[in-house]
């Protein structure tokens, strides 16, 4: 079995707030894994330790095979979706996938126009490519940032609770885009939220943390297949028992 | 809708012509002829050759020092992101020393080394747009919206990269207002850095007409001088804001 995630005993602290005490986890290669737990605990602290944007104190971490210390070549086969999009309002959209690369590569190159518009048409924004981000909703800034993720084609895609803050119904579309995404890209997905519905309907395993100091608190497995119907029992079993580690 | 600002610019040609006018008839003096004098001159001028000789001269100077300062400014301006203490040595140090030094001891001190080479305008243009560049640099380094150099860090670990893709384009608004008062001032610069420190350009020409007392010539350059200043304020800028910088401002 090989992983694309490795923890063991991670510790990080800022300043003297310990937030990440002793976690450990594994994720395994293609899988979809939700890492649940309540604001604050430090689930965007794991992510960017994962994404090298912050250093830990102990422990070890591998991604996609190599130790983060001292090996830094796995983050050209990874990319992170931030809570908000994060997109330059100087850039339409194309630009603000195009960026992904030229930050990546240091230029573009012949055929990135036809990539760039095959993963905004993934996103369903095939018909956006010259807009502003101001004119765009919240869910389609989202979208945007997902196709600026997806454009350097990475095997560990970090999504940071990129759905928080957008109405029931463009979540519900965003959560069955990225399952799309995921079987048809064959990613391995690490998804943190705080909404336990979500992580359910989502995850294939669900990893709960506690509050700080953060550990993990519980990991529930899904047998289902994905898509899960959303008013199938199945689904309302996994919730429960979700629920039941997240307050538990 | 376009016809206000046309009507607003023929307004406030006629009212200072007016004025000009009537303070030439008052004063009654061979220095300073009315616009009547000097018009048929400074079209008469537009028409030779030499003139736009002598622009392009200027204006090579002005893009010259423009370039240099720009770049100099702008790289101290962005240094104190980078390096630690910069942002002292520029606040307490060089910005204090650019700015309490008058352009003219600039421009002399240039004369001084390089005599009259036509370097002389150009670097004192230079020194004199460089703390604009600088401090408007350094003060959108200070805003700079951090979540998004994040984010452009999650794709690579080249500051390089980031410098050029995200940091740089952050600062263009910034930069766009330290070239809207440099370019001003540039121009000013150069016409006086010419008077005696270049032997061509518009200040040169001012200078030898004034010293033939050939006031209506002088007068029709300084006219040459501030009809360029404007042109570049209320067409290239208005412009350059239009066709790029409101993106930046949504």
């Amino acid at each position: 079995m090989s992983y694309a995630v490795e923890v063991e005993g991670l510790r990080k602290s800022y300043g003297g707030l310990k937030v990440l005490s002793g976690v450990s986890l594994k994720v395994k290669e293609g899988e979809f894994c939700c890492i649940l737990g309540p604001s604050g605990c430090g689930k965007t602290t794991f992510l960017k330790v994962l994404a090298k944007l912050t250093p830990f104190e102990r422990g070890t971490v591998r991604v996609l095979g190599r130790d983060v210390r001292n090996d830094s070549s796995y983050l050209s086969e990874l990319a992170l979706v931030f809570q908000e999009p994060r997109l330059l309002r100087w850039r339409t959209v194309r630009g603000n996938v195009e960026l992904a690369l030229q930050l990546r590569r240091g230029s573009l190159r012949e055929g990135d126009a036809a990539l760039v518009e095959e993963c905004l048409r993934k996103v369903g924004l095939a018909d956006w490519l010259d807009a502003y981000p101001h004119e765009l909703s919240g869910g389609m800034r989202q979208r945007v940032a997902l196709a600026r993720a997806l454009v350097v084609k990475p095997k560990l895609l970090l999504l940071d609770e990129p759905l928080t803050g957008l109405d029931v119904r463009t979540r519900r579309e965003l959560q069955d885009e990225m399952i799309k995404i995921w079987m048809s890209e064959g990613l391995t997905v690490l998804f943190v939220t705080h909404d336990p519905a979500e992580a359910a309907y989502l995850a294939q395993r669900v990893v709960v943390f506690s509050d700080k100091p953060t550990k993990v608190k519980g990991v529930v497995e899904v047998e289902a297949p994905k898509p899960m119907d959303p008013s199938s029992p199945e689904l309302k079993e996994v919730e429960e028992r979700v629920r039941s580690y997240f307050y538990g | 809708m376009r016809a206000e600002p046309i009507l607003r610019a023929a307004a406030a040609v006629t009212i200072v012509m007016a004025f000009w006018h009537l303070a030439s008839a008052a004063l009654r003096t061979y220095f300073l002829p009315g616009p009547l004098d000097v018009v048929p001159r400074l079209l008469a001028l537009l028409g030779e050759p030499s003139t736009w000789g002598h622009i392009a001269s200027s204006a090579a100077r002005v893009a010259v020092g423009l370039a240099l300062g720009s770049v100099v400014g702008l790289a101290m301006g962005v240094a104190p992101r980078y390096l630690p203490g910069a942002g002292f040595i520029l606040e307490d140090v060089v910005y204090p020393v650019l700015e309490s030094v008058p352009t003219i001891c600039w421009a002399l001190i240039f004369a001084v080394l390089f005599g009259l080479a036509g370097t002389v305008p150009t670097l004192a243009v230079a020194v004199a747009v460089a703390p604009f560049f600088a401090v408007n640099a350094w003060e959108g380094v200070k805003e700079l919206d951090e979540p998004l150099i994040e984010m452009a860090h999650s794709f690579t670990r080249s500051r390089a990269r980031v410098l050029r893709f995200v940091v740089l384009p952050m600062l263009y608004p910034y930069l766009f207002s330290a070239l809207r008062s440099s370019l001003q001032v540039s121009w000013k610069v150069v016409v006086l850095g010419e008077v005696f420190g270049a032997v061509d350009g518009i200040g040169y020409m001012i200078w030898t007409a004034f010293s033939s007392f050939n006031a209506p010539l002088m007068l029709s350059w300084v006219l040459i001088s501030a009809l360029i200043i404007v042109l570049s304020e209320f067409v290239v800028f208005k412009y350059l804001d239009r066709r790029f910088m409101r993106r930046w401002r949504r």
